[in-house]
């Protein structure tokens, strides 16, 4: 999480390609020039994501034919079979797996390397996960999909994984939408998920979308999981009436069973619906933003994004959607400042209506088990309420008003408190 | 062996493009696609036809849009699939002209026609309802609104054969609400001719099968996903079977391994001897899950295993 910002955002992966680049690709146009062309079209994704406000940003996945068929044509042991539906008139090429599976090429490290390059905010590198790939296969070689879903994550995801931390990478989102497809194979997903982290040195981000289940059989597996962080889809699947309560916001009941469980991750909460060009209003982003805050009993265990990858929106209804998200979240952090979001319990008790804004405990990210972080304490805070935790992140200043507090040191006692 | 496809199967390359283009204007193409593939199924040797399905985008799908009293909403994740469908939203009482099959399906082979439905507790299982109240109020009104397009295009079609799909049964929301299915079959199905088989797929059936063989319902038989489950467990879970109408989903629709023909054919003797009824046999679930070279393949397999025998 960005240091000692309240409801950091992020968007999730892709944008839809640009017509121009799209054009000039399927011209006779040299690669060199071509590549050249990417590079442009990633630059212009990081520019506009930058610009947006947005406090972890990538390339828009311009490089990616999609987050399936790209990876898997780096990968041996594949073949591609054809077209198969994702819904309406949507397709993907999924592939047949037709002898042992190995990582042929790190086929993220290039663009990672150029986010990085040009990226003022934190690069957050969406990867697609074992478990999703091996669900999307045709198994034809190995003698389950467990075993090709470990194969994956330990001869695939893995060194790529590796490649990117040592080119760099900090924040790394495992894009994992099949994770509940399967509420059996939930263990499978956890299994393979671990096995694809281990022993990496970086936060580690999941993202899974459109469960059938509304997630309900992440749990208890998803406690093993080698990540500090959920982002998932929500917006999609709850009303579009405003209010913070449990009627209108019927799309968000995971946001309980991450309380009951007493998961310690913190939550990118998808806000914004990427199947539809109609707008959400932004005092919505706002309202699903303090309900989550208020189930969770913490908002600053939130961080905000769409639903999943824009890229099936028009470019500037992708922007608009950002934009839109964006003004709700300033509408929610000023209406958590003013104590408007309606009796949120944090971990030091309830936060009563009409405060002057949140108490935040020393909320421990699970990441910070392995290597403890620096933490931040509002000082001297504009009022009893403290603002924000963790020290200063790689694209982060300090936020006025805070002091450093390092690593290894008590927790805060944030005055007032 | 009496053999059918059922369900949706993928649409070829070109009415995907076309499709991409224009929505509304490659519906015609859709239609002459069909009817294609419908021919295909008849020269692989199949004795019963099914339409493809080709203008459906999900299997609920032209329900949701011209029945009144419900829309197609947001996308949610089909059953245990990478695919999606738009939710139906019920928010009034539902009302059909009862033309929605008429409209949508180009099968027209009487006697040896396949015609399909949704199991109408798998059609509320799979919609919200802000306007019923209760699964149990909806289900019916469901299956009163699915006997309107059942009566109306057995008239015009003239089927062999019902086909009644139910993936949901076999899937944790309906444990327990079995006995809503069973109710609603007899709604579903009243006053229909053709002998109506339920179908349970995408997992396994046999549970589903087991609560529902103890249940009176409209249905003349079960067409079970047979790819799920070790075939002894599943000659074992057949013993004793009462009704008069078996069908096995012996043909993988969910992979590209082909299947070898004697294989299939010694697994639906053995169940169907099981079962002590001659088994019809049928595809796993919809074709739609592979691609459409594939799942030709997939056909002409199934046409080989019927001439079999």
């Amino acid at each position: 999480m960005p240091e000692g910002k309240l409801l950091p955002t992020k968007e999730i992966g892709s944008l839809r390609k640009p017509a121009w680049l799209l054009a000039f690709l399927r011209s006779g146009a040299p690669q060199e020039e071509k590549e050249l062309a990417r590079d442009e079209a990633a630059l212009a994704n990081i520019k506009m994501l930058e610009g947006v406000g947005l406090d972890y940003v990538y390339d828009g996945e311009v490089r990616r034919i999609e987050m399936y068929e790209y990876p898997v044509r780096y990968i041996e042991g594949f073949e591609f079979a054809g077209l198969v539906r994702s819904f309406d008139n949507k397709y993907y090429r999924k592939a047949r797996v037709v002898g042992p599976v190995r990582l042929r090429e790190n086929y993220h490290l290039r663009e990672f390397e150029f986010v990085r390059r040009w990226a003022s905010r934190t690069p957050k590198i969406p990867v697609t996960g074992p478990y999703t790939i091996a669900d999307w296969s045709y198994d034809e070689y190995y003698r389950d999909k467990g075993e090709l879903a470990v194969e994956l994550a330990r001869n695939v995801i893995r060194p790529l994984l590796q490649g990117l931390v040592e080119a760099g990478a900090r924040v790394i989102q495992i894009d994992e939408p099949a994770a509940t497809t399967h509420p059996d194979e939930v263990p499978m997903f956890v299994e393979a998920f671990n096995e694809s982290v281990r022993g990496l040195d970086a936060e580690i981000h999941v993202h899974i979308c459109y469960s059938g289940d509304n997630y309900r059989s992440l749990y208890p597996h998803a406690l093993e999981l080698r990540a500090s962080h959920y982002a998932l889809e929500f917006a999609n699947r709850d009303t579009w009436e405003l209010g913070a309560d449990d009627e209108h916001r019927v799309g968000y009941d995971f946001l309980r069973l991450m309380r009951e469980h007493g998961d310690p991750r913190t939550l990118g909460l998808g806000v914004v619906d990427v199947h539809t060009d109609r707008m959400e209003p932004p005092e919505l982003v706002r309202d699903r933003i303090l309900y989550a805050a208020r189930v969770l009993g913490d908002p600053w265990k939130l961080m905000v994004n769409p639903d999943c990858g824009l890229r099936t929106r028009s470019r500037r209804v992708a922007l608009q959607k950002l934009e839109t998200m964006m003004r709700g979240v300033e509408m929610a952090r000023a209406a958590l400042a003013r104590g408007a979001g309606g009796g949120i319990r944090t971990h030091e008790g309830e936060w009563p209506t009409g405060s002057q804004g949140p108490r935040v405990g020393p909320l421990r990210h699970p990441g910070a088990d392995r290597a403890p972080a620096a933490r931040i304490c509002a000082f001297p805070a504009p009022s009893r309420w403290a603002a924000g935790i963790r020290g200063p992140g790689p694209g982060g200043g300090m936020p006025r008003g805070e002091r450093y507090i390092p690593p290894g040191a008590p927790a805060p006692i944030c005055p007032g408190g | 062996m009496r053999a059918y496809t059922f369900g949706i199967y993928p649409r070829p390359l070109r009415l995907i493009a076309a499709t991409r283009r224009d929505p509304e204007g490659s519906r015609e193409l859709a239609r002459s696609e069909s009817r294609r593939i419908i021919g295909l199924q008849e020269r692989a040797g199949l004795p019963l036809l099914s339409d493809p399905l080709l203008e459906w985008d999900d299997m609920l799908r032209w329900f949701a849009l011209e029945w009144r009293g419900v829309r197609a909403d947001g996308i949610l994740r089909y059953f245990e699939h990478n695919a999606f469908y738009r939710v139906p939203v019920v928010e009034g009482e539902l009302g059909t002209d009862g033309g929605v099959l008429r409209r949508h399906l180009v099968i027209g082979a009487r006697g040896r026609a396949v015609l399909e439905v949704p199991e109408p507790l798998t059609f509320a299982l799979m919609s919200r309802d802000s306007h019923y109240g209760s699964l149990e109020a909806l289900t019916s009104a469901i299956a009163r609104a699915l006997n309107e397009e059942l009566c109306s295009a057995e008239g015009e079609i003239g089927p062999a054969l019902i086909a009644v799909k139910g993936p949901a049964l076999v899937h944790g929301e309906a444990r327990g609400r079995l006995d809503l299915a069973a109710r609603a079959s007899f709604e579903l199905l009243d006053s229909c001719r053709a002998p109506a088989l339920l179908h349970l797929y995408f997992k396994s059936p046999l549970g589903a099968y087991r609560e529902l063989s103890g249940m009176r319902s409209a249905y003349a038989g079960f067409a079970l996903d047979a790819t799920w489950d070790d075939r002894g467990r599943l000659a074992e879970g057949l013993r004793g079977y009462k009704m008069s109408e078996l069908a096995l989903g012996l043909v993988d629709a969910q992979n590209t391994r082909v299947e070898g023909v004697e294989e299939l054919a010694g697994a639906a003797e053995a169940l169907g001897r099981a079962a002590g009824v001659e088994a019809m046999v049928t595809v796993s679930s919809d074709l739609e899950f592979l691609p459409y070279s594939f799942a030709m393949r997939k056909v002409r397999v199934l046409g080989r295993l019927a001439r079999h025998a």
